[in-house]
């Protein structure tokens, strides 16, 4: 029988041209970022070598440098795993905090604040426990309901955002208002500048082999996006892979939020932009996701920390942008005539 | 290769849907189950793809019980074509066929992953229809998609649960005929179908379940009398030939 | 060569690592030695200054209430985000407006300090502050955490940053005449009775829905000025209260602040729901001064606001007080301007 060529080269190289070079932008801008800031140190400057007894070198290494590769690892984590989500629940407006992250490890955070006159932990070691804590949680209670698993886990991860976010509000009302309220106040506004180097690499450690564990199941995504059932003729342990793929998110995410606060709409709005450029595929949309996040959250990062002198808290400025993004995709995709829509349904 | 359901008895709660449904299934026949809704037919087909564990009774590929068999095993053996398929993401018609080859995939895509989808375009008829959006594609094109992915899995036996009830009436004749072509080339198709001419006109054999019972089963045109049928859907039902070829009416 | 060209991003990696641990450590000890001194902040931290500080940024408005109280504000190079736009401070040092606003509570921004090349960094209490200090410290820059959070604190805060600013004289005058008139006070209405005392309500930022719990500045305010704060039992900051239980309070004087949203006296006076209360029924509600600022904030002029009021609960025991000269003696003797000068007004609304 006539089998005509398989893939058309040109489909594929031209995605890894889209890919590379989203990547190399990515890349270009966290080196020009090290020439941004309010200290008066330009690239040209570091270029030169002009690093004036050692204050300049401190900047550097002392305050851009952390601060950039937390944005990009945490950016590209968090988009990375929005696009994950959004796949295994079938949703769009699905983001990394679906199943409560976010609101555990607000929880966590502000726990090690107000018990700090007594006990003294640190803030992102028990936000880091209580954001994999909630997703256990949601774990269990999905667990015991029968019925749609992937609809279970959505309203457990309901239940139990709501039950961590009453009890944020208890510790916000417990606390010192001069000193610990603040405090949890902008914790939960996000904000890359509190990053010290042992929590970058601690970030680095955990992200980077689990955004490669990723990447390698991009593929079974794309299956397990068909249906449970679907999925379990075509050869997919549903339930272990779910299990495993949303445990490899939490993690990712709880890191990121352990150490940079909640960062809102990045994990929300970047998948769909991914989506836009390289298609529905999510070996594709995860690795374009990666880098667009990754750069997006760097822009916006450069922004909080060079607007004005004071620091604006990042998660404002994700707020601000995603959502008129996230508004004009909305309007722009379904009016697509032909051709593919942002990735989501016809 | 065999499938076969022994004495399969499943329950909701207390209630039985399927209850003691024996049956065998070679290769290179086309089964019809036929019966009311309610009778079990998507149940029997759910629980022959191992997605429901039977209270009583077993299911077995070549005498091996199949819950011992991991899903990627399983899924070299039973192919399905869902009734429902409710579709989120626009993938390309080319990489859904791929994802069939699932079951057989270890990381990279080889040559061989490659032409098995190729083959089952060409199959189907979708050559020309490979890069597009499979969502955008008319109710028996995306049919056919599915069964170009079923074809794609190279699995020994066919499921499909109503493949035709969304489909006008050239489709239908096209998928069925499709569906056919397949068992001459050696799969097994079960397929769980609401109009008996249709099973007159495609299957090998019909089984014809009834309140999680089977009330009859062998070569259609002996099983699908007018009592039978008029049994099985409570109303009364004629049969008659034109051209030699039987076909059911409701009677008047 | 190619092995050598492969080897160059190892060794770039090499220096960034080794870059990083050097920044980790603590920065590089400020000057040689002889040339420092160490003071205990009030959070406890033994910090080393240089012999003579001329640079000073205040992060957080407190802090530049105090410098400017110490006569040091000449020596300010950077303070939180809201001082370049006050008017009192904009009178005293119109260079304040060209001065870079740091950060406040809610966070530095470390380059633009940086930038600053200050000598020493004034922090507010909070429970990232000795993170942020420590951050500060990695940049070779120092810094001191003050907490006068009640009026002891108060007066220790002005005698550490006495200290540290090199303005000793200038703090032990503050603290002078601090001591002087807590005293005048309490020989006044110390021997008075707690259940004799003037139950005082103080509306919030939120109007009358709104009071002080037993914690914050402003409560102390009215104990010192001999009164009874009735909501002495609450906690936790500025505290929501519903009509019902104002009512139920019926305190004998209401007070409202500058920032009080609604704050006038009249309006307050007028409204059918209180009518009910002691204090509208005998016309006792009274605006905290003043158009320059608020004087209930913990800062040093909030002596000021005790006599104030301590004036305002027994009229008849402080007949003899001057308001308007006492505020004019301070204003000129800590800011070098009287309080009329510069266009202050006892019952002015900022």
């Amino acid at each position: 029988m006539e089998i005509h060529k398989p893939w058309h080269p040109g489909k594929e190289t031209g995605y890894r041209l889209l890919l590379t070079g989203v990547a190399a932008a990515t890349i270009l801008l966290a080196f020009l970022s090290l020439g941004v800031g309010r200290y008066p140190l330009s690239l040209a400057d570091l270029l030169r070598g002009n690093l004036e007894d050692g204050a300049g070198l401190r900047i550097l290494f002392g305050v851009r440098l952390p601060r950039i590769i937390v944005a990009v690892v945490a950016g590209g984590a968090l988009a990375g795993v929005g696009c994950l989500f959004q796949g295994i629940f079938r949703n769009p407006l699905a983001s990394p905090d679906v199943l409560g992250v976010a609101s555990g490890s607000s929880f966590g955070a502000a726990l090690a604040i107000v018990l700090s006159p007594y006990l003294s932990l640190p803030v992102w070691g028990l936000a880091f426990l209580f954001g994999l804590l909630s997703v256990f949680m949601v774990h269990l209670l999905a667990g015991n309901v029968r019925g749609n698993q992937v609809v279970s886990l959505l309203l457990s991860g309901i239940i139990v955002s709501a039950f961590f976010s009453a009890a944020l509000s208890l510790l916000k009302y417990l606390a010192d208002p001069m000193e610990q309220l603040p405090a949890i106040v902008f914790w939960l506004m996000g904000g890359l500048h509190r990053a010290t180097w042992p929590q970058v690499l601690g970030l680095l450690f955990i992200v980077l082999p689990g955004l490669a564990a990723l990447l390698a199941l991009g593929w079974k995504v794309n299956i397990l996006s068909l249906g449970d059932e679907e999925a379990l003729s075509l050869g997919i342990n549903v339930k272990v892979l779910r299990t495993v793929l949303i445990g490899l998110g939490t993690l990712l995410v709880a890191a990121c939020v352990s150490v940079g606060g909640v960062i809102p709409w990045v994990g929300l709005v970047v998948p769909h932009m991914a989506r836009l450029l390289v298609g529905a595929n999510h070996q594709r949309s995860l690795a374009m996701s990666i880098v667009m996040g990754g750069g997006f959250l760097l822009l916006v990062d450069n922004l909080a920390r060079t607007l004005t002198p004071a620091e604006i808290p990042v998660g404002i400025l994700t707020a601000l942008f995603g959502a008129p993004t996230f508004a004009y995709l909305l309007i722009q995709g379904p009016l697509t005539k032909g051709g593919e829509s942002d990735g989501f349904g016809s | 290769m065999v499938l076969a359901a022994e004495a399969l008895t499943i329950m909701l709660g207390r209630k039985a849907i399927l209850q003691g449904v024996s049956l065998t299934l070679h290769r290179g026949r086309f089964y019809a189950i036929l019966g009311p809704n309610g009778a079990g037919k998507t149940t029997l087909l759910r629980a022959l793809l191992g997605f429901i564990k039977p209270r009583v009774g077993q299911i077995l590929i070549n005498g091996h019980n199949i819950s011992r068999l991991s899903c990627r095993e399983l899924a070299r053996h039973l192919a399905l074509v869902p009734q429902e398929h409710r579709g989120v993401f626009p993938y390309t018609v080319r990489e859904m066929v791929m994802m069939g080859r699932n079951p057989h995939l270890n990381g990279k895509c080889r040559e061989e992953d490659l032409l098995a989808v190729e083959r089952a375009l060409t199959r189907v008829g979708l050559e020309t229809f490979a890069e597009r959006n499979y969502l955008h594609l008319s109710g028996g094109e995306k049919q056919l998609v599915f069964i170009a992915r079923a074809l794609a899995q190279e699995a020994a036996f066919l499921l499909l649960d109503e493949p035709t009830s969304h489909l006008d009436y050239r489709n239908q004749q096209q998928v069925m005929s499709v569906i056919k072509a397949m068992t001459r080339q050696g799969t097994g198709v079960l397929a769980a179908l609401h109009d008996p001419n249709l099973a007159l006109q495609y299957a090998d054999q019909a089984i014809l379940l009834k309140g999680g019972q089977v009330l009859a089963a062998g070569p259609p045109r002996e099983v699908l009398s007018a009592e039978n049928l008029s049994e099985l859907y409570g109303i009364g039902i004629e049969v008659s030939t034109a051209g030699g070829r039987p076909f059911v009416l409701p009677s008047p | 060569m190619k092995r050598i060209v492969n080897r160059i991003p190892l060794v770039l990696i090499f220096i960034m690592v080794s870059l990083a641990l050097f920044a980790c450590s603590p920065g590089e000890s400020p000057g040689a030695e002889g040339n420092t001194r160490v003071v205990v902040d009030q959070a406890g931290r033994t910090v080393e200054l240089p012999q003579r500080v001329e640079r000073v940024i205040a992060a957080y408005q407190p802090a530049t209430y105090l410098v400017f109280a110490l006569g040091a504000n000449e020596k300010l190079v950077g303070v939180d985000v809201a001082s370049p736009g006050l008017e009192f401070f904009r009178l005293l040092h119109p260079a304040i407006a060209q001065l870079p606003g740091v950060g406040s509570k809610k966070g530095l921004n470390m380059e633009e300090i940086a930038a600053a090349a200050p000598d020493v960094v004034i922090l507010f209490p909070g429970h990232d502050s000795p993170t942020l200090a420590e951050q500060l410290a990695a940049q070779g820059i120092p810094s001191v955490i003050i907490k006068p959070e009640s009026p002891e604190l108060l007066q220790e805060s002005i005698l550490l940053l006495g200290d540290v600013l090199g303005e000793e004289e200038q703090a032990a005058d503050l603290i002078a005449y601090y001591e002087e008139k807590r005293a005048y006070i309490q020989e006044r209405v110390g021997g008075i009775p707690v259940q004799e005392r003037p139950r005082v309500f103080l509306a919030g930022p939120d109007g009358v829905l709104s009071t002080c719990s037993g914690d914050l500045y402003q409560h102390y305010l009215i104990e010192e000025a001999g009164g009874k704060d009735v909501a002495e039992e609450l906690s936790g900051g500025w505290n929501n209260v519903s009509l019902e239980q104002v009512i139920a309070w019926n305190p004998d004087i209401i007070v409202t602040l500058q920032y009080s949203e609604p704050g006038d006296p009249e309006e307050i006076m007028a409204d059918p729901n209180l009518a009910a209360t002691k204090a509208v029924q005998e016309k006792r509600v009274y605006r905290f001064p003043s158009n320059l600022g608020p004087w209930d904030y913990p800062e040093p002029r909030s002596i000021l606001g005790v006599l104030w009021l301590a004036q305002k609960l027994y009229p008849a025991s402080f007949a003899d007080l001057d308001m308007e000269q006492e505020a004019d003696f301070f204003h000129e003797k800590f800011y070098g301007r009287t309080f009329t000068e510069l266009g202050g007004q006892l019952d002015g609304n900022s």
